[in-house]
């Protein structure tokens, strides 16, 4: 009887350490490396205990290789892939449109996160219902009405908005598109200029300089960054200039305001947002939920951080109210 | 001297009353004025601790989203060590932001009546052994999405009205030794006289009253000498008067005495 009883014990704990030993394959996809949402989301897998495999791969702001990444993920039978950004959450899981199509991913669970408008993107359905039985994701944008009304705490004269957008990302026409249904409702003028795409269908740093002159003779009281990782990724040419002109700049990325000149952001950071997919992976690994049965997780954390050093530079205080809740950098 | 020490006594106790009184309307009033500068302070407090939230309010932000929340409920409890805990809860009084780890799910029902009888104006109001503050976050269009609650003990307040309860009564003490011996000093001064005249009038009666027992005895009486002779002599002409009233109103008495 009690051999009996212990072999069963040490059966059971076999059978217990082979499934705390499963190890679950991640393909992360990228458009520019690996930066604090990519870092966000595998630390909290580590942190949560869920043995992961981190396969990293970056399309170095190129759509060509997101096919390839995808093929890879098949013959390495992934258990998940994380997507990055809009560009990348396209090439390889398609949209709405492309359910039919099987070169893009509808078979491998698939999380995205730093979409700006996953709906708008025809990614997803909604957020509350993907529509996509293999996809969810994150978002963590504030809508666009509270970066009005921020620009407008900060600047009650305000009265134009200038915006640069590049046609090449799907995500910066949509953004212009939001802004300028805001227009009328919110009582202001918006002047967007889309920033000329070269031969190869991109658009060129620059161009940045003299389009915000532009803006500056079109008297813009403000720019906003909108959504574009052109922009992001040329911030300092982006912001400078804005400075130079003497216009400030709200971005929706809160390192531009850290680590470079812009005035002010509304946002998450980058590193929750990772932390946020990690949730949804976890859900998804361990949870055994299908990918379509979550909802996008929305980000519940939002700052306001004022760059008060360029506050300095453009002679331009932000108001008492704001500045009490805001968190500010030099 | 009996009569003075009534006096006195008299006067002593009137004091100890008319001072037990000022005593506990001075307490009461203390209390009162004590607990509104409780309240206002903590208005004051949960005004600052509502201006950066009124601020993510107006731009849009939900109050649940606030990522530095909790830094902004922190820096507000530390300017009060005694507080108990800073809540931001919204409409409903569901509780988004706290101090407290794990925070309640709702801030307390007496509180949520308390806000729905004062309109959109701070309020506080006393709740067992603690004070309970509020004052409504707005947001653009003057809509109000929620509000800051501050919790601070009663403790400390019951302890200044009690130090001053127990100030007042030491006070009440000294005055009361200080008024016994003022009394005593000034009832001497003004009715001295007329309390020795008294005392000297009431020996005349008892001696006199002795007198007469003594005679009635068929002993000899008394020879008083004192300034009341006057006196005596009126009592005993009195008695004798009486008597002699008594024995003509007698019914027996003999016709040839």
């Amino acid at each position: 009887m009690f051999k009996s009883f212990t072999v069963a014990i040490v059966l059971l704990a076999c059978l217990s350490s082979s499934a705390n030993a499963t190890q679950y394959k991640i393909m992360i996809a990228t458009w520019r490396g690996c930066e604090e949402a990519c870092q966000g989301f595998q630390d909290y897998l580590v942190e949560h205990g869920v043995d992961t495999q981190f396969i990293m791969r970056d399309a170095q702001k190129k759509s060509a290789p997101l096919p390839s990444f995808l093929a890879e993920a098949r013959e390495k039978k992934v258990d998940l892939i994380l997507t990055w950004g809009t560009s990348v959450t396209r090439g390889i899981a398609g949209t709405l449109a492309d359910l039919n199509n099987q070169e893009l991913n509808h078979d491998i669970p698939n999380v995205f996160m730093i979409v700006a408008d996953p709906v708008g993107a025809g990614i997803v359905k909604s957020l509350d219902h993907t529509g996509r039985p293999n996809l969810t994701g994150t978002y963590n944008r504030v809508p666009e009405e509270t970066i009005i009304e921020t620009i407008r705490s900060y600047l009650p004269d305000f009265k134009r908005l200038g915006l640069l957008y590049n046609t090449d990302e799907k995500n910066s026409v949509l953004k212009r598109d939001e802004v300028a249904d805001l227009t009328g409702p919110m009582s202001f003028e918006l002047v967007a200029l889309e920033l000329p795409l070269d031969t190869n269908g991109k658009p060129h740093v620059d161009d940045i300089a003299t389009k915000i002159s532009e803006l500056k003779e079109a008297e813009v009281d403000f720019i906003y960054l909108g959504s574009s990782s052109f922009l992001r990724d040329n911030k300092d040419a982006f912001t400078v200039a804005a400075v130079n002109n003497g216009i400030p700049v709200l971005s929706p990325y809160e390192n531009l305001v850290h680590e470079s000149q812009a005035l002010i952001s509304v946002a998450a950071r980058y590193y929750d947002v990772g932390r946020l997919a990690g949730q949804q992976a976890e859900k998804i690994l361990i949870g055994k939920i299908a990918p379509g049965d979550l909802p996008v997780l929305r980000m519940t954390d939002f700052a306001v951080v004022i760059n008060m050093g360029v506050a300095k530079k453009l002679k331009l205080f932000p108001p008492m109210d704001l500045l009490q809740m805001a968190e500010t950098v030099n | 001297m009996a009569l003075f020490w009534r006096i006195w006594l008299a006067v002593t106790f009137v004091n100890l009353v008319v001072l037990t009184i000022f005593v506990g309307l001075a307490t009461l009033q203390f209390g009162n004025i004590n607990s509104d500068l409780v309240g206002e302070r903590l208005a004051v407090l949960a005004e600052r601790t509502a201006a950066p939230f009124n601020a993510a309010a107006k731009i849009g932000l939900p109050l649940s989203t606030v990522r530095n929340a909790e830094a902004l409920l922190e820096r507000a409890r530390q300017t009060d060590t005694a507080i108990l805990a800073i809540h931001v809860f919204d409409n409903a009084g569901r509780i988004v932001q706290s101090t407290d780890k794990p925070p309640p799910t709702e801030i307390p029902a007496k509180a949520l009546a308390a806000r729905a009888v004062s309109g959109d104006a701070p309020w506080h109001i006393e709740s067992g052994e603690i004070f309970l503050s509020s004052i409504d976050i707005i947001a653009r269009g003057k809509i109000t999405v929620g509000g800051v609650l501050i919790v601070y003990p009663r403790s400390s307040s019951v302890t200044q009205i009690r130090a001053m309860g127990a100030e007042l009564a030491l006070a009440t003490i000294v005055i009361l030794l200080f008024g016994a011996v003022l009394s005593l000093f000034l009832l001497r001064l003004s009715i001295g006289k007329q309390i020795k005249l008294y005392d000297s009038i009431d020996h005349a009666v008892t001696n006199f009253e002795r007198g007469e027992w003594r005679s009635a005895a068929g002993r000899p009486s008394l020879c008083i000498e004192s300034e009341t002779d006057e006196l005596n002599h009126l009592l005993e002409t009195a008695e004798k008067s009486y008597q002699v009233a008594g024995r003509e109103l007698d019914p027996n008495k003999d016709e040839s005495l």
